[in-house]
């Protein structure tokens, strides 16, 4: 009888950890990396929409921006142009792959920047608007299997290997059902936490993916965070001169 | 063997129970996080797990923004608005201490009739209420004061093109050609130099034409300048630039050609090379007097290099929850040849450095300190000024600033061989821009 329970714990184990071991079996990331990459990138076709950007601030309470953005992936060039505050209305940003410029109305000068900054007052880094390049600036130094709410999530630590990534240490919530990531842990290079960021809700367009509602908070400063939902999405054809220097001068006041 | 059976299964019972809690450890997300992603959470708006992580929209595209930013029903009418009090004293006491209360407002308006055309004119009013100068009270009614003492046209022109290709801006607009942060020597086109105690302020441009050719991310601009001395159409400035990017590089070639001034052709370059930093230059050389006469037997040529670097970074504190934000800038400026220079940013020296630290969000604070160090190398003279900004609430802020000026007899910060300490203290109430 001991030895029926002991083959049956043993069989149970056995069983168990075999369908462990089946379900351990070490998912491709770098291919989920270029997955997560190439299904935010619209490659062949103009992008753009309205972008509400919603800014908790402590210090200095609550902000709202509402955002036009344009994109044209292939190029690796966007535009963002400030509709609200209506004191800001015109000011803008033009990125073209790794140069940023912003314009100020009133000094009439553009300033070159870098895309680690944040975007304006919020806690949204320049790079986190447009296509992302995981695959390329990260690699995988280990992972685990969890839980994230509803979903069963894949915990995957990512080490960047470039220093032109705001954050180098990332720990990502990628679920796997659809291998989308839901969530990010964003770590200095002390491996201080900085930021967190939630992907909440995604808008599909064919095999194409954009994140709709994003939050970010700073995890350096209690109680401040950024919402961002994106709307108006359209894939029309955009003209070239959108993504120039002349015209965020001409658009500005 | 049966004992090492019970062994081995109570070591695999053992691990695994181990095993589970370090996965339950890792797995470990704050409830917050939980809620956002179930769909028990009850709030849609910010939360993934009602109505599911994805939406098809392929069928409910928008039909493009309507918003191009190019064409406006109403004309937009803005500006900015300050109030504030300043008392400021020197030492030795030369008669320049003042107490101020001043009103100002910069008000813009902007019309976009059609996608073609934009119609912009911006003006600064400025009105001291009460001004206490070397013993006199100056007050707000005072009729020595001219319209042109209270109000000032910053910008007035027209945008228009030609095919969306030539882009033109016709009347008084402000430009900055220039890429320095103290020092602008190839800002071929403002009226005004940079203050190195608000280097950032606008600078008054000309009255001009520009004609602008966008090529992608480069471009080749045109001024036609009618300075204030103009007499003829003879005397008009033309000012070509070409821009264009070099990797994660800006790089820009000018000139300024008038019949009877001194021409010049300029150099600039913007690029960074940690990402971190910005690093700029500029190069300006000439043939004549850099006063603007040219041709005369005092001909001869001059020029002036400067190069700076900005940096901004932040530094943890023992408070994990806080962080101190810092701005460097620094910027080295060498005068070459000519030595009447009046028209240049200072007098006499051939190589000048500023050197400026800017701490911001002191201890989660609205407070931020900035000190500033001015010299003159040929001389040795210089000045230091330091600044404290504090925003008590959003709408009133408190500063004060303390300024010392050193030197020998002669020297350019100096000129009478007595070291100068000035201090101003101001408050500013409700100002903003709407």
């Amino acid at each position: 009888m001991t030895k029926k329970i002991l083959l049956t714990l043993l069989t149970v184990f056995t069983i168990g950890g075999t369908a462990v071991f089946a379900a351990g079996t070490e998912p491709d990331f770098v291919e989920i990396m270029e997955g997560l990459d190439m299904r935010s990138n619209f490659e062949d076709i103009d992008f753009s929409s309205q972008l509400t950007i919603i800014t908790e601030d402590p210090e200095d309470g609550v902000s709202k921006e509402v955002t036009n953005q344009f994109r044209n992936d292939n190029n690796d060039e966007m535009m963002m142009i400030t509709l609200e505050p209506v004191s800001q209305k015109g000011q803008g940003m033009l990125k073209v792959g790794d140069n940023v410029w912003m314009y100020d109305p009133e000094t009439r000068k553009f300033t070159h920047m870098s895309l680690k900054e944040n975007y304006g007052d919020s806690d949204a880094k320049m790079n986190d608007f447009g296509t992302s390049s995981y695959a390329e600036d990260y690699k995988v130094s280990g992972y685990t299997e969890g839980k994230l709410g509803d979903y069963d999530v894949w915990i995957v630590e990512w080490e960047a290997v470039n220093d032109e990534v705001p954050y180098p240490y990332v720990t990502a919530y990628i679920d796997r059902a659809s291998e989308l990531l839901l969530m990010t842990k964003e770590y200095s290079l002390s491996k201080r936490l900085m930021r967190s960021s939630y992907y909440l809700k995604y808008a599909q367009i064919n095999d194409k993916y954009i994140s709709t509602q994003m939050i970010f908070k700073d995890e350096t400063m209690e109680n401040a965070k950024t919402t961002i939902a994106i709307s108006s999405i359209s894939l029309d054809e955009l003209d070239d001169s959108i993504f120039t220097k002349s015209y965020l001068e001409r658009v500005n006041r | 063997m049966f004992t090492g059976t019970i062994k081995l299964l109570a070591t695999m019972v053992t691990v695994t129970m181990v095993s589970l809690s370090i996965s339950v450890w890792a797995q470990d997300v704050t409830t917050d996080e939980e809620a956002m992603f179930s769909s028990s959470s009850g709030d849609d708006m910010l939360s993934s797990g009602d109505g599911g992580l994805v939406v098809d929209i392929a069928e409910n595209l928008d039909s493009g923004l309507e918003y191009m930013g190019l064409e406006t029903e109403a004309v937009r009418i803005g500006g900015s608005f300050e109030f504030t009090a300043s008392d400021s004293w020197t030492s030795p006491e030369i008669g320049d201490d003042r107490f101020a209360v001043e009103l100002n407002a910069d008000l813009f308006f902007e019309a976009r009739p059609d996608t073609d055309t934009k119609f912009y004119g911006s003006m600064e009013i400025a009105g001291p209420l009460v001004t206490y100068e070397d013993d006199e009270t100056t007050l707000l009614i005072d009729e020595s004061r001219d319209f042109s003492d209270i109000v000032k046209i910053d910008e007035l022109f027209a945008d228009f093109n030609w095919n969306e290709d030539v882009f033109f801006r016709a009347g008084k607009q402000t430009v900055n050609s220039g890429v320095g942060y103290f020092y602008s020597p190839a800002d071929l086109l403002s009226l005004s130099e940079i203050d190195p105690e608000d280097p950032e302020a606008i600078l008054e441009g000309p009255v001009a034409l520009k004609t602008s050719i966008p090529m992608g991310l480069n471009s080749f601009q045109i001024y036609a300048v009618a300075g204030e001395d103009i007499s003829s159409a003879a005397g008009i400035a033309l000012v070509p630039s070409f821009e264009f990017v070099l990797g994660t590089s800006e790089i820009g070639i000018g000139a300024y050609y008038r019949y009877d001034s001194a021409p010049r052709a300029t150099a600039t370059l913007t690029t960074s090379i940690l990402d971190d930093e910005s690093i700029f230059a500029e190069v300006l050389v000439g043939y004549g007097t850099a006063d603007g006469l040219s041709f005369s037997d005092e001909d001869e040529f001059f020029a002036q290099l400067t190069g700076g670097l900005m940096y901004s970074s932040n530094i943890e504190t023992e408070d994990e929850f806080n962080i101190l934000s810092y701005t460097l800038i620094g910027q080295y400026l060498f005068n070459y040849g000519d030595e009447n220079r009046d028209v240049l940013i200072t007098d006499s020296g051939d190589h000048y450095l500023t050197l400026r630290g800017g701490i911001s969000d002191i201890a989660e604070a609205d407070v931020s300190l900035s000190t500033t160090w001015q010299t003159n190398l040929s001389d040795g003279s210089g000045r230091l000024f330091g600044n404290i900004g504090w925003d008590i609430i959003d709408d009133i802020q408190l500063t004060a600033g303390v300024t010392w000026m050193y030197g020998e007899t002669g020297d350019e910060y100096t000129p009478n061989g007595t070291d100068k300490l000035m201090g101003t203290i101001s408050a500013s109430f409700g100002s903003g821009s709407f």
